[in-house]
């Protein structure tokens, strides 16, 4: 443990192109699956925080408000899976990030409408990417966290698209 | 005298030591020669670790965007490119030279010998005034002339005043592009379609209109499609259609142009870490993973397409007019 740690250490300072060459990940799939995975529940949360404070509808609050509670909790699964299976996520994914700042200038009715239509592709996206890991990835712990998160994100997917189509009515 | 004076100073710039074989072969490369420069055996290199793969940190910053506060910083060849007279003697007009592939094209015309005058939105000036110091490090003309692509008089004046301070002009490289994603046609608004079309269609349209009378037999122009030219994104609809304009009149220019001697070539990138990508070009997820898709894993940098807005340039590809080269990482068309 002390060795991967000084290791790491020890890359970051050399710059991150010289940590992805030292890094020792056996399966770069999980390593990468995980990457976008935690990238894609961290914008969730902040844009939902967005959402509950700037949004019109009481829908897309609620639904804003959902995406921070449930990413929050898949966050919270795939950094322990991280650190029980060894697998090294770069900070560039783990990092809470800031604003979007198309989202942040808008708020009521513009900013549902704008929001929505970014949720409801996204979904679609992060609900294929996770049926791909499961079908092709090699790591048990890894693919066992994608089953169990992709019914959650398959019932976002059918709510954002409820919404959606009763806002474009 | 004049000669030996350049040479150290891009020996200096490039960091190269100041070898006696070099100094000596350079003249008779200036006098047509066939002398080859004495660098050595080429350091073979893998494509797939050579730049910075994903993840890249959430970084949005307003439109244009600046390379310089992009992390990592784009790397458009202010310490790799090397010339070899390419290019010597030619005036070459770049849009969107202040950073990305225009700087690339930028910094690669002059290290081949060229003078250069670059057009950038005026709060990239940051950005450009790097740039004209790089070309002047090359003993090369280097003129900024900033301005608002989307405004046909400017674009009249642009070329106006790059043939009146380069003395000429033989190369135009349209390059400059408004990328502006939007999950939903519902949510493009009229003035963003506008500005997205005059930046990307008037603009090259004013301007090579503006430049035709002045370029000889010989000349060449260039112009910045993509692939998204041909299979596009569906968050870039405005964009995207751009794109396949560009390349589309690459061609039928060519076609016109071509008894004039002119010939008129595309470049066409895959995903390049620019600032576009950074400035509302792509979503939030994907400028985090950008690149990723490709089969090298990772985005292009700008100088991976220097030596292509070269060899377009260069007199000898005479026989490339109304092609599209592409450099994609393996993804899309052509």
């Amino acid at each position: 443990m002390r060795t991967i740690f000084a290791l790491a250490a020890a890359a970051l300072c050399f710059g991150y192109s010289n940590l992805q060459a030292q890094d020792k990940s056996n399966d770069t799939t999980a390593r990468y699956f995980l990457i976008q995975v935690s990238i894609a529940n961290l914008q969730e949360i902040a844009q939902g925080q967005l959402a509950v404070q700037q949004a019109g509808s009481p829908e897309v609050k609620a639904f804003g408000q959902r995406m921070i509670d449930d990413h929050g909790k898949a966050e919270a699964q795939l950094t322990k899976l991280a650190q029980t299976t060894g697998i090294q996520l770069p900070h560039e994914a783990t990092d809470p990030p800031v604003d979007n700042p198309m989202l942040k200038k808008l708020n009521g009715k513009e900013f549902d409408k704008m929001y929505v239509h970014m949720m409801a592709p996204g979904h679609g996206e992060t609900v294929q990417l996770f049926q791909k890991y499961i079908a092709m990835g090699k790591n048990p712990a890894v693919v066992a966290f994608a089953q169990q998160t992709l019914p959650v994100l398959k019932e976002h997917l059918a709510a954002i698209n409820a919404i959606e189509e009763k806002m474009n009515k | 005298m004049d000669q030996n004076d350049k040479i150290t100073r891009r020996q200096a710039v490039a960091g190269l030591g100041a070898t006696i074989a070099a100094v000596t072969v350079s003249p008779a490369l200036a006098m047509g020669g066939t002398g080859t420069t004495a660098r050595g055996p080429v350091k073979l290199d893998d494509p797939t670790t050579k730049y910075p793969k994903p993840p890249f940190k959430y970084q949005p910053q307003p439109w244009p965007g600046l390379q310089s506060q992009m992390v990592p910083r784009p790397d458009c060849g202010e310490t790799s490119y090397k010339g070899s007279g390419r290019l010597m003697g030619r005036k070459a007009l770049i849009t969107g030279g202040d950073s990305g592939m225009g700087r690339a094209a930028a910094i690669a015309y002059a290290r081949e010998g060229a003078d250069v005058a670059i057009n950038y939105y005026p709060t990239e000036e940051p950005d450009a005034k790097e740039v004209i110091a790089l070309i002047r490090a090359e003993g090369r003309k280097g003129i900024a002339i900033p301005g608002d692509l989307r405004d046909e008089a400017f674009c009249k004046q642009l070329v106006q005043r790059a043939v009146t301070e380069l003395g000429g002009l033989d190369i135009v490289v349209s390059n400059a592009g408004r990328q502006q994603a939007a999950s939903s046609i519902l949510d493009i608004t009229t003035e963003e379609f506008d500005a997205i079309m005059k930046t990307n269609i008037y603009a090259p349209f004013w301007i090579i209109r503006e430049a035709l009378p002045h370029l000889p037999p010989g000349s060449a122009i260039i112009g910045t499609t993509s692939e998204q030219a041909y299979d596009p994104d569906p968050w870039l609809y405005a964009y995207a259609q751009t794109k396949a304009a560009t390349m589309n009149y690459v061609k039928s220019l060519a076609k016109q142009l071509g008894p004039k001697g002119i010939r008129v070539n595309g470049v066409a990138p895959g995903p390049v870490w620019t600032a576009l990508q950074v400035s509302g070009g792509t979503t939030p997820d994907k400028q985090q993973t950008f690149g990723s898709w490709t089969v090298l894993g990772r985005p292009g940098m700008p100088v991976e397409l220097a030596s292509i807005y070269v060899q377009l340039a260069a007199t000898d590809a005479s026989f490339a007019t109304g092609q599209v080269y592409g450099s994609s990482g393996g993804v899309g068309q052509p």
